[in-house]
């Protein structure tokens, strides 16, 4: 019979222990004091409390109670109306002082059958471990308990310090499972992370996981391309969507394929921001729900930039079919906006979103090198759920023909690439736009004018202006760029454009 | 007070059945190995033997096939019990078919005592004082 699982209702735990905990069987649960240990035990005891279930929480520190409670009060998880009924705290230390390990156990085999409690939680083994003197009693004492909740079904969390060596170490290869929280500084941040060591029974999301701690209580965020990593791929669709600009549909022999990434490039001030806005407010002229996760930009300057080049985005926001998503570029987390962002595809069935821009996660990302698989997971999760992706990026080079592509690799994460670029001509800036990558179709290459106005933006139908645009520049004249390196001419790969 | 003969190597787990089984209302006595159990047969009374298949010293089998041959043992229930499955811990017993029940390791207390219930009856009052004795 397979074993059962108990959920513990914490936001992101349960993935990554890819089901929950297993009833009867004893976890426990380090690290050091602020970590996190105490707020997670009792928001799986509540949780637990509110599913049906009953919570003994036994204390082995001298610290009181109405102390706790206190300290627990603001969160939104303590329900005090549960205290003394499915929710039970009691103290062993007394009895654990005078009593010892064998007296500790029969309190608690008394404790967990008088109370019925299908969750006993035992805070601060620590002290049953300086009680117990040696090494071997310790282990005794938590084999006899690992054999009672097993016996009477009581799924058992122990908190305890973090690993420091021998001292503590061997009670830990006794559980079934061991979960350690931890702190680190990245720079000036402070950063939260859960990692599951061991679990008996299951397989788990492996490493480190990102988590943090509201008046929600803890809320574990599972490394994004380790839980969307194994996805299958989705099927290739031959369905095209406008981007709502002509000459740069016809550009794109159409448009851009249903379920494709395309990486819209360039300087600030080019122009990406309002030509990804196009391609969301075309959606919605065919009743397409579109998304704009943003960080730069709230949601009133995205519609009063818009309608300053008559993109009305008003009613489509209106009628449920745009919607602006803005996340301050502060402290995010990566994984948490990687939730969020698919949660609002989900939510609203979406099928065009504007990431502006790649910016914003690069710098939620507490580990650079995690970038390339995260995007890459995130986009084949857009992409399975239906979604035509075009994110934003910014190039540093603000007037050259340079390109230089910000995150190694991404090339080949996405399908299409295009770019924008300034070109001074005579003290007057104009914007130029190519075609520099698309997958599975024929493009037109071609360098065209772009144009922001506010009778809206116009890429121009031909490269004569283009044309007319570099010859006030020194220049090579381009013809399939796409077949080089971005920024190498291709009739002679060894030379820069200049 | 019905008396259960508890014979396990299990370091713990004699332990925490003696204990909840008198909180059950039965009289308990444990011991570690086969040997020691037909000892505890001889020098006391038993109404059912629950018995581990794997242990050191003599086993399960070897245990139960001793009281099946034993003519004042011949009639106390057995409820053996394995981490193996039952068709794999009892297939080199003769004397499977004479057990009372099996049950597979590990297992919940309310499944002992529904067991025991049908086999002996329930255990008297409930009682929070252990009655155990160990050999």
């Amino acid at each position: 019979m397979p074993l059962q699982r108990i959920s513990s209702n914490v936001p992101g735990l349960d993935a990554v222990l890819k089901g929950g905990f297993f009833r009867g069987g004893i976890y426990m649960l380090v690290g050091n004091p602020g970590a996190g240990k105490t707020i997670l035990a009792n928001q799986f005891a509540f949780n637990h409390v509110a599913a049906g279930g009953r919570t003994l929480y036994v204390t082995l520190l001298a610290e009181s109670h109405a102390r706790l409670f206190s300290s627990l009060e603001q969160m939104e998880f303590f329900d005090p109306k549960q205290l003394g009924n499915s929710m039970s705290y009691l103290s062993g230390y007394q009895v654990l002082e005078g009593e010892k390990l064998d007296g500790l156990l029969k309190l608690l085999r008394k404790a967990v059958r008088d109370h019925k409690a299908t969750l006993l939680v035992i805070d601060g083994l620590v002290t049953a471990g300086a009680v117990a003197g040696t090494t071997l009693e310790l282990k005794k004492f938590i084999h006899k308990l690992q054999v009672l909740v097993e016996l009477v079904g009581c799924t058992t969390l122990i908190l305890t310090g973090a690993r420091n060596g021998e001292s503590n170490y061997a009670e830990r290869t006794m559980v079934d499972g061991l979960l350690e929280l931890s702190t680190h500084r990245v720079g000036m941040r402070t950063v939260r992370e859960v990692e599951v060591l061991k679990l008996r029974g299951s397989d788990s999301i492996l490493g480190a996981h990102s988590f943090e701690i509201t008046n929600a209580g803890i809320s574990v965020h599972p490394r994004t391309e380790a839980r969307l990593g194994t996805r299958a791929a989705p099927t290739e669709s031959r369905q095209l969507l406008d981007v709502g600009i002509k000459s740069l549909d016809e550009m794109l022999a159409g448009g851009l394929f249903a379920g494709s990434t395309t990486l819209l490039l360039g300087s600030p001030g080019t122009g990406k921001t309002l030509l990804g806005l196009h391609f969301i407010g075309a959606g919605a002229q065919k009743k397409e729900p579109g998304l704009y996760f943003g960080f730069f930009q709230a949601p009133s300057r995205i519609v009063s930039q818009a309608e300053h080049i008559s993109l009305s985005l008003a009613s489509g926001i209106k009628r449920g079919l745009i919607e602006l998503l803005w996340q301050p570029p502060l402290e995010q987390m990566a994984d948490a906006l990687a939730e969020k962002l698919i949660d609002a595809v989900k939510r609203r069935k979406v099928r065009r979103l504007f990431i502006d821009g790649l910016g914003g996660f690069k710098e939620s990302i507490i580990y650079p090198e995690r970038l390339g698989a995260f995007f890459t997971a995130l986009s084949n999760e857009l992409r399975s759920l239906g979604v035509t992706t075009i994110v934003s990026e910014e190039t540093s080079d603000l007037f050259g023909p340079k390109i230089e592509v910000p995150v190694a690799g991404i090339s080949a994460m996405v399908d299409n690439i295009v770019f924008l670029r300034h070109v001074e001509l005579r003290s007057q800036l104009r914007r130029l736009l190519s075609v520099i990558k698309m997958r599975q179709s024929g493009y037109n290459s071609s360098l065209r004018e772009f144009s922001i106005s506010d009778r809206g933006v116009k890429v121009a139908p031909t490269f004569e202006s283009a044309e007319a645009i570099l010859s006030g520049i020194a220049h090579l004249r381009l013809e399939h760029p796409t077949s080089s390196q971005p920024g190498e001419d291709k009739r002679n790969p060894r030379r820069r454009r200049s | 007070m019905k008396t259960i003969l508890i014979v396990d190597d299990e370091f713990g787990l004699a332990d925490a059945l003696s204990d909840l089984l008198a909180d059950e209302g039965y009289r308990v006595l444990s011991a570690a190995n086969g040997k020691d159990g037909l000892a505890w047969l001889e020098k006391d009374h038993s109404d059912l033997a629950l018995i581990d298949v794997m242990m050191p010293i003599l086993d399960g089998h070897g245990m139960l096939r001793i009281m099946r041959s034993t003519a004042a043992y011949k009639s106390i229930p057995v409820i053996l019990m394995s981490a193996a499955p039952k068709s794999a811990a009892t297939s080199n017993s003769e004397n499977a078919h004479e057990i009372s029940a099996f049950l597979r390791k590990p297992f919940d207390l309310q499944t002992l005592l529904h067991t025991l219930a049908r086999v002996i009856g329930p255990g008297d009052q409930r009682s929070h004082e252990a009655l155990s004795t160990t050999t």
